[in-house]
């Protein structure tokens, strides 16, 4: 059967990979036009990056199918310089001094730890060098800065005369505990493939290969201990299949293996906590979660445990003929109530329902429950109230009609969540006064003006208020007349006001909702002006200092703080669309609005609607279609032995001490939180050994549990379990570190502290730092290899990363300083208010991509991208992904003239193409016949803007619906030029895959508008950006700065070991 | 003397024509020293408009008169009330004793007074849409009615109400919209305005280049003609009021806002300019500000009873709450008219300022689909023979009078406008005094006041035979055509001396002075704490019997004169009216029939106090019969008008008759004429009376007979019974007109023996 049934294809369908096919370098591969790849002297780029391929199946034998290679481990020289990039000390003089690649794998017999072998040893200790590194003049080609030369170099050569090393680690899903270090190396003439210097560790490492299979990640892995290294990362494609434990799609912890008690926790220094997505959607050829319906049998709930109130899983273990079970989480012994019991096998102690009651089979198990105990009062359908801005700043900016039009759309596409079962919405439009729309009875919409917004209410009932998604079509239509949305020149009665009362038109929305609960979407097109919440513009333009933005940080007003807790106690959600061409509007108070709800807050400056509607729509049609749960509770259990600490992420409130509203949660809903010791773990808790169970019953347990009502008004309980083994080893903290989870809670916490403006964002960043640091530290010090490694970076395999994210985020919006005195990389109090809410409530994956964006050549595709991915046996072709092409390091020294790059940070997309860029590629992908680029997208999808292009009304439906998408897509591809087909194949995939990523903006090199310069340069975070002092350092000037502090720490060690000896010697 | 002459003359009637020149004799004489004056009556007699402005005396601003001296020699005219001299104006220069203008032949005139018309009159229409979807319907279809039926050119606006207030857009609107305000927030006036953006929202550019300011009110008030599709789509869509009301609750109402915001729309817009609020009311507010009765239908509605013993928690701040209401709607001169339809009370006992002090009507019926309130409401929007509606608008009302007396106060639909002057009583005050001007902030041809004046002149003053007093009303109002007029009503009346009370006697309207005691009492018990009004009125009369009966050795010898015959008669039944005995009424009706009283001509008012009963039989043609029970027969039909309703009362035999159909064989026709004759007269006294009557049949012995008894003298009741066998009775403990007159003479005498 052909992967590729559409004959357009024509001659340039590529072979599909074969397994064991080893990647060639680029030039003998090529299938594009664009030759310069070929021409290795000008590029510096590191060739290997497109020719990645699925390992050899002799080189990952054992290992399963998890490890995307980072190098090739048995191959030559050249594949192995191939895998490193190019930066990095070089010495053109010297390139026979290249180690040959240490043992890279492991035999799997061989026990961790054991292999110290290192990749070669330096020539070049620091300070020899005398050439300083100057990035900008000659990125290649010259020796590079010697470590520490300019910094410190000059004062403890002796102390770090050696070179630091790059752990260049194994495979994920076997870490492998040896630091493998190369020395930094001069690199080989530019460009040459075959020899580099070791790479520094980028996300390029653990990326599968292009358009290899998916990787299929068993959760439980062959009844044995569940997951012993991390799972694959959440940027990657993979396959997750629940045998037992919650597949990562769901649940993620930081460490995979964990610390017996609290003390080994301290020293292990990595935050022990997890990310919940609980209602992520199922990726193709995923299971979806398991109902297991309770209310068709008697109507009685889930079986628990009587004392700590665990639910079912997998670990319940059943003793006595299933008489009696154990609970997994708090040890009681039980008896087995009588709706519950079932006999068990004698052979296996399973019980002989397993095959039927999914819950003691599966990780995650949805109940639907009919038990009064699980109502607070009875479910409702979902009810949604959506705030459109219809004041000047919404108006004259068309942001009102977008908005109007996407509810609209979502309403004609039958896709409001829960439509099908009496889901309802309401719209509230509002100016200075607020504007109700009654859509009851026959006729046309009554609007009712509310203009005491200093003291807001609904002034009509709730049966005219609230429209079945058929009636509110009209509504909207109302709207779009009333204030001529399509065209406000014609508009009745004189120009709209300017007044925006966006705090009074939430207070009504949450009146409306006070008794039911629901979702509240809310746009506004500038500052709130009038009534309830009014903010003063107390910001804007430069600011001056830190102190001064770390107030501005805070809400002026405590009222969007308190209005969103009190809606998230009433059980209402509200997600913000900020949209405006306002140089100020105070999204650090507003923000704080969905913050305290548990929604979501989104802010696009310079709001134009000729380019801006496609990004308002998507996040509109995404925030109101991505809706799964209401009236939700969540709680999280563990063993005996953690308990849980800080909640973070976006949901409302905790209401008593381990309970969270979560009003409203969506397939985005992210929340985090830490684990904390109150003792020794405790597994394994009475009752004899059972033999099937005992992988689960051994293991620590950790539990969540939401308590929801569905789309249709059904109330459920949704429960993850997984079951991380416990370690009193430190290694083994390491070798499960989960870098996603690491990364995002260390996010969401330094986030958390920024927004609340306890700290300056100095502060901030050195902790981050210094976490960073530490994290490093303390693997060098417990988990160290031989001394005589010793002061050589050595980074743990499983955080190989962490150093560059955490770069990464330190340059984001979130945390970047203000540059003093320059234009250049300012950052707005609102636009750093607003990342750091998308840091708070972000999904791993959009985290890891807003710290290192995916950056892909365009210029030149990869053989498979573009295309979807091969297939696993046994899973239709349908469901697979597009293959994305392997990403390039984030460094200008790849770019050149002839080449286009596509740059994901999860906010924005951005297209960069060099000023010689093949004018075929630009007349493929642009139209410009109309004088406008756009990209030729899905049906003729407009998507770029240009400074006077108006666009069309884009097709929606089919784009942006999960549930279509892949048809559609398969659908709007043909008869396009094939370079075109497979870039809009990547570029729908991956807006597809952001809710937060609306727009492709396109910066040519170059580009008048300073496109380039604001929209992409910054996104290039390996390189040293003057602009941004302190966090301007290169990748490789982090590195060291990372690594002065970790050799700092160890310093101090020892000097106090000394000192402490000496004192020592005085007491003799 | 002629009373009614002198009423087809000047719309006047004194309770006595000619007074007692001293302050003491004047106290003497007991009855008020007081005139009816209805000053838009419908004078037949009257010259027409005069379309220039009056002259006034330059001292005391009396205008010209015909008690005016003229010298055409000396060109100067002589004031009488100041004795000021005033120079002829050049206009008047023709001016002698066989040429002169009219307003010094006629002693009532009218003005048009030259100045630029007046918008056309304003209607904010209130409606409360917490009432069932039938009766809202039929509010609707009478609102739709009453827009049919004025000038087109009129302004209307519509607020409805419920939990909150709806004030709907008429003008530069495609679509239904309204502001919707909170029910239970006190909004000041500016807030309203603020709120609703009534100010001067922007300019419009007309045709060459000149911008026009564009009142925001506009947007809530336009001329029928320009928004009558509007008014009409919006009426078709206003449903009932979408909150949802409990079980055993009542609707949420927030009266209070909804007039207070109506008021605001006028106040913004078109303060100084005829306007009326007319509010349709369904139930009683039951929302701050202005609540009256809690949510809960187990709270019933405060009686009297409640009122006096202080059990009416929400009684006091109510009516503060419409009283801030009605000094706005003053301020602005504009109106509020309630038309109450709900079977329960609605608050209008403290909403009463809102209505009584604007000049307002109220008009109660249990429901909208009434006629009570449907044919009410369709005459209070009727035109006139011009095509203008019957109404005036923004009147005033000031009284010039002589040095000798001063004024005491007026009782009416008025409010006072505080202008003090050296004619205004330091000493007594009888209804709104302490000012010689009223505002009239509506007036129409019925409207009615009592002006009590005081005697001033010390006992020891010289007295000349043949002086006169002079008193002068000068009304000014806004015609409903836009014109401006003024209506100048002047009298003089002989002095007296003291001692000579025949003269005084035989000059007393005794019908005008009980209408006149009767207000006055009202207001008394009214505004006057723990007063006892019985015990005044049995005093007073007692006084005036005593100063003017004749009296012999026996209680027969007793008499009064002819002009004095009906008083005590009046005063009985005064005492026994729904005015003064609040027993069995409800604090709302009190309001409804006190308003009335205040506001009518002396003969409804004297039709309130004293209904008249016509007896129809087969053997004589119909005629007054005593109201008395004993006026009740087997074989005549009784028809009974009380202003507030008529009655039908058919005898036992009749009814009988009736009902075996004997009617309708045309061998009895007489019969069947005897039957219809009732009804028609009933019709014809229904037809021309506003608010329309509530009109009723009764049978004798039937239930609806109480309304009948209710009014009788109880000359038959239980307590003598078994004199009179078979007739009819009434249950009462009252005392009947002959103990009252009894007791009457007894007291009188005895008071002149003591004096």
């Amino acid at each position: 059967m052909s992967r590729y049934p559409d004959p357009n294809y024509g001659g340039s369908i590529p072979n599909p990979p074969q397994q064991g096919s080893i990647g060639t370098p680029y030039g003998q591969n090529a299938v594009g036009p664009d030759m310069t790849m070929a021409q290795p002297p000008m590029q510096p780029q590191g060739t290997s990056l497109l020719h990645q391929r699925p390992l050899p199946p002799e080189a990952s034998a054992g290992l399963q199918q998890q490890q995307p290679p980072m190098y090739q481990p048995q191959a030559d020289v050249n594949s192995i310089a191939s895998g490193m990039s190019n930066i990095g000390l070089q010495d053109s003089s010297a390139p026979q001094n290249y180690p040959a690649p240490a043992q890279p794998y492991p035999a799997p017999e061989q026990p961790y730890g054991a292999s110290t072998q290192p990749y070669g040893a330096s020539t070049q200790p620091y300070g020899t060098s005398t050439q300083p590194y100057d990035a900008s003049t000659q990125p290649y080609g010259a020796p590079a800065q010697p470590y520490g030369a300019s910094d410190y170099g000059g004062q403890r050569p002796a102390a770090y005369g050696a070179p630091a090393t790059y752990q260049q680690g194994q495979a994920p899903g076997m870490p492998s505990l040896e630091p493998q270090m190369y020395p930094q190396q001069p690199q080989e003439p530019l460009g040459s493939p075959a020899v580099g210097e070791p790479a520094l560790p980028r996300p390029t490492a653990i990326e599968p290969a292009c358009g290899s299979k998916r990787e299929i990640y068993n959760s439980v892995a062959d009844g044995s201990a569940p997951g012993v290294g991390p799972p694959p990362a959440s940027r990657n494609d993979f396959i997750g299949v629940d045998t037992g434990s919650c597949t990562p799609r769901f649940m993620r912890l930081t460490v995979n293996s964990i610390p017996v008690d609290s003390s080994m926790q301290g020293t292990s220094s990595i935050p022990l906590g997890l990310i919940l997505t609980p209602f992520a959607d199922p990726e193709p050829g995923e299971a979806p979660v398991l109902d297991v319906d309770l209310t068709t049998a008697g109507g009685g709930g889930p079986l628990r445990c009587p004392k700590c109130n665990g639910y079912a899983n997998p670990g319940f273990r059943f003793v006595d003929s299933g008489n009696k079970f154990y609970c997994n989480l708090c040890g009681q012994e039980n008896d087995t109530p009588s709706e519950h019991m079932c006999a068990t096998n004698p052979a296996n102690g399973l019980r002989l329902d397993i095959d039927y009651r999914h819950e003691f089979r599966y990780g995650s198990v949805d109940y639907i429950v009919g038990n009064k105990d699980y109502f607070a009062t009875d479910p409702t359908p979902p009810h949604f109230v959506v705030c459109v801005d219809v004041s000047a700043s919404g108006i004259s900016t068309g942001l009102a009609a977008v908005a109007v039009q996407s509810v609209q759309s979502i309403l004609e596409a039958n896709a409001l969540p829960g439509g099908s079962s009496g889901a309802k919405i309401g719209i509230i439009t509002y100016d200075q006064s607020l504007h109700f729309y009654d859509g009851r009875g026959d006729g046309q919409a009554r609007v009712q003006y509310v203009p005491d917004t200093s003291d807001p209410f609904i002034p009509i009932g709730p049966e005219a208020f609230f429209q079945p998604p058929e009636r509110a079509i009209s509504v909207i239509e109302m709207i779009s007349n009333t204030f001529s949305l399509m065209d406000p020149s014609q508009l009745k009665g004189g120009p709209p006001p300017s007044g925006n009362a966006l705090g009074a038109a939430v207070v009504a929305a949450k009146q409306a909702l006070s008794e039911i609960g629901g979702k509240v979407f809310v746009v506004t097109g500038g500052i709130p002006s009038v009534g309830s919440g009014k903010l003063e513009r107390r910001g804007g333009g430069s600011v001056s200092s830190e102190e001064r933005e770390k107030a501005l940080l805070k809400d002026e007003t405590p009222f969007y703080d308190d209005l969103g807790s009190q809606m998230a106690e009433l059980q209402i959600s509200v997600d913000m669309v900020i949209a405006t061409q306002q140089p100020y509007v105070d999204a650090a108070s507003l923000l704080r609005l969905p913050r305290a709800s548990g929604g979501r807050g989104f802010l696009l400056t310079n709001f134009d609607y000729r380019k801006d509607d496609v990004s308002v729509r998507k996040i509109l049609v995404n925030a109101i279609w991505g809706v799964r749960a209401l009236d939700a509770m969540v709680k999280v259990r563990a063993s005996k032995g953690l308990e849980t600490g800080e909640y973070m992420g976006s949901f409302g409130r905790p209401q008593r001490r381990n309970d969270v509203i979560a009003p409203v949660m969506g397939v985005d809903s992210v929340m985090a939180l830490e684990l904390k010791h109150d003792g020794q773990i405790q597994t394994n808790l009475g009752g004899g050994s059972m033999m099937s169970s005992s992988a689960f019953a051994n293991n620590v347990c950790i539990q969540c549990a939401i308590l929801y009502t569905d789309l249709a008004g059904r109330r459920r309980i949704r429960v993850h379990t997984m079951f991380p083994p416990k370690t009193t080893v430190l290694q083994d903290t390491f070798r499960s570190a989960d870098l996603d989870a690491v990364v995002a809670i260390m996010c969401m916490r330094a986030a958390n502290a920024a927004f609340s403006g306890s700290r300056v964002l100095s502060k901030v960043r050195e902790a981050l730092i210094e976490k960073t640091a530490h994290i490093l530290f303390v693997y060098r010090k417990f988990c160290n290899p031989p001394k005589s490694q010793s002061t050589k970076l050595v980074l743990p395999e499983t955080l190989k990363l962490l150093p560059v994210m955490i770069l990464g985020i330190l340059k984001s919006a979130a945390f970047r300083p203000q540059p003093s005195g320059q234009n250049l990389g300012v950052v707005s109090t609102d636009e750093r208010a607003a990342a750091l809410l998308f840091l708070s409530t972000a999904r791993p994956q959009d985290i890891t991509t807003f710290a290192y964006p995916r950056m892909v050549l365009l210029s030149q595709l990869d053989e498979f991208a573009g295309f979807p991915r091969t297939p696993q046996d046994g899973f239709p072709p349908e469901g697979e992904p597009i293959a994305l092409p392997a990403s390039v390091p984030l460094s200008s020294e790849f770019l050149a003239d002839e080449r286009m790059f596509l740059v994901d940070n999860g906010l924005r997309l951005v297209l960069w193409y060099g000023k010689s860029c093949s004018s075929e590629l630009l007349q493929e992908i642009f139209d410009t016949s109309t004088g406008v680029y756009r990209l030729r997208l899905g049906e003729g999808i407009p998507f770029i803007r240009s400074k006077n292009c108006l666009l069309k009304r884009f097709r929606m439906n089919e784009f942006l619906l999960p549930t279509k998408r892949l048809a559609a897509f398969r659908l709007t591809i043909e008869g396009q030029g094939e370079i075109a087909m497979r870039i809009s194949a990547i570029i729908t995939r991956i807006l597809e895959s952001k809710s937060n990523l609306t727009q492709v903006i396109v910066a040519p090199s170059g580009s008048s508008d300073g496109a380039e310069q604001n929209q992409y340069l910054p996104l290039l975070i390996e390189d040293k950006n003057i602009a941004l002092a302190q966090s301007g350092w290169s990748y490789k000037e982090f590195l060291k700065v990372a690594h002065r502090r970790i050799m700092d720490k160890m310093a101090q060690e020892r000097a106090q070991k000394d000192f402490q000896a000496w004192e020592m010697l005085g007491y003799q | 003397m002629n009373f009614s002459e002198l009423e087809e003359r000047d719309g006047l009637r004194w309770s006595a024509l000619i007074w007692p020149w001293s302050r003491l004799e004047a106290t003497r004489s007991v009855i008020p020293f007081a005139a009816m004056y209805t000053p838009l009556k419908n004078l037949q007699n009257m010259p027409p408009l005069l379309r220039y402005e009056p002259v006034n005396c330059k001292t005391c601003t009396t205008l010209l008169n015909p008690y005016c001296r003229i010298d055409p020699n000396q060109k100067i005219w002589m004031c009488p009330f100041c004795s000021g001299r005033n120079p002829i104006p050049p206009q008047y220069s023709e001016i002698a004793q066989n040429n002169l203008p009219a307003e010094q032949i006629f002693t009532t005139v009218e003005y048009m007074l030259p100045r630029p018309m007046a918008p056309p009159p304003a209607f904010v229409f209130v409606l409360d849409t917490c009432v069932s979807d039938a009766e809202l319907r039929v509010a609707k279809e009478s609102l739709m009615k009453a827009i049919s039926l004025v000038p087109p050119e009129t302004i209307v606006a519509l607020v409805s109400f419920g939990k909150n207030v709806n004030v709907h857009v008429l003008g530069f609107t495609d679509s239904v919209k309204s502001y919707v305000l909170r029910g239970d927030k006190d909004y000041t006036s500016q807030n309203i305005k603020d709120l609703l953006n009534l100010g001067i929202i922007g300019s419009q550019a007309v045709q060459g280049g000149q911008s026009v300011a564009v009142q925001g009110a506009t947007r809530f008030l336009q001329p029928i003609s320009e928004c009558e599709f509007m008014f009409t789509s919006v009426l078709e869509d206003l449903d009932k009021d979408p909150w949802p009301v409990k079980q055993n609750q009542r609707p949420k109402r927030c009266n209070y806002t909804a007039l207070s915001v109506a008021v605001a729309l006028l106040e913004s817009s078109y303060q100084g300019y005829g306007a009326r609020v007319v509010a349709l009311l369904g139930g009683p507010p039951t929302q701050d500000p202005g609540k009256v009765v809690k949510l809960e239908l187990g709270d019933t509605l405060r009686s009297h009873a409640d009122i006096e013993r202080d059990y009416a928690p929400f009684y006091r701040k109510a009516v503060k709450a419409f009283d801030t209401i009605a000094t706005r709607a003053v301020n602005a001169g504009h109106t509020i008219d309630v038309f109450s339809c709900s079977l329960d009370q609605v608050g209008l006992y403290e909403m009463r300022s809102c209505v009584d002090r604007t000049g307002g009507y109220f008009v109660t019926s249990e429901a909208f689909s009434h006629p009570m309130f449907k044919k009410s409401f369709e005459m209070f929007f009727k035109s006139n023979a011009e095509g203008k509606l019957n109404m005036g608008f923004q009147g005033s009302m000031e009284i010039h009078c002589s040095r000798e007396i001063k004024i005491a106060g007026v009782i009416g639909p008025v409010a006072s406008m505080n202008k003090s002057g050296n004619n205004v009583s330091q000493e007594v005050e009888y209804g709104i005094g302490g000012t010689n001007t009223w505002r009239l902030c509506s007036l129409d041809p019925s409207t009615t006041l009592s002006a009590y004046f005081e005697v001033v002149n010390q006992h020891s003053s010289a007295f000349r035979e043949g002086q006169y007093r002079y008193v002068q009303f000068v009304t000014k109002y806004q015609h409903a055509d836009g014109t401006y007029r003024c209506r100048v009503s002047t009298n003089a009346g002989l002095w007296t001396e003291g001692s000579n009370i025949n003269q005084v006697r035989s000059s007393i309207d005794q019908e005008a002075a009980a209408v006149l005691v009767a207000r006055l009492s009202v207001w008394k018990t009214e505004n006057e704490e723990a007063f006892d009004i019985l015990r005044w009125l049995d005093r007073k009369l007692i006084h005036m019997c005593s100063r003017f009966a004749t009296f012999g050795e026996t209680k027969e010898a007793f008499s009064l004169p002819v002009n004095l015959s009906l008083y005590p008669q009046f005063m009985f039944n005064l005492r026994r009216s729904q005015f003064l005995q609040v027993f069995n009424y409800s604090p709302d009706e009190t309001a409804y029939y006190r308003s009335y009283l205040n506001r009518e001509n002396t003969e409804n008012a004297l039709l309130m106090i004293q209904p008249t009963l016509i007896s129809y039989n087969m053997s004589s043609p119909p005629a007054p019969a005593l109201l008395d029970v004993s006026s009740i027969k087997p074989d005549s039909i009784l028809l009974l008008d009380t202003f507030f309703y008529v009655i039908v009362f058919c005898g036992e035999r009749i009814a009988q008759w009736r009902k075996a159909g004997y009617h309708e064989d045309p061998q009895y026709a007489a019969l069947k004429a005897l039957l219809e004759a009732p009804k028609d007269d009933a019709a014809s006294i229904i037809e021309e009376r506003f608010p329309y009557s509530r009109y009723i049949e009764a049978d004798e012995k039937g239930s609806q007979a109480r309304f009948l008894l209710a009014k009788l003298n109880p000359s038959i009741s239980y307590n003598n019974e078994e004199q009179v066998g078979q007739q009819s009775l009434i249950y009462t403990d009252d005392a009947s007109l002959q103990v009252f007159m009894d007791a009457l003479k007894e007291q009188a005498q005895q008071s002149v023996q003591n004096s």
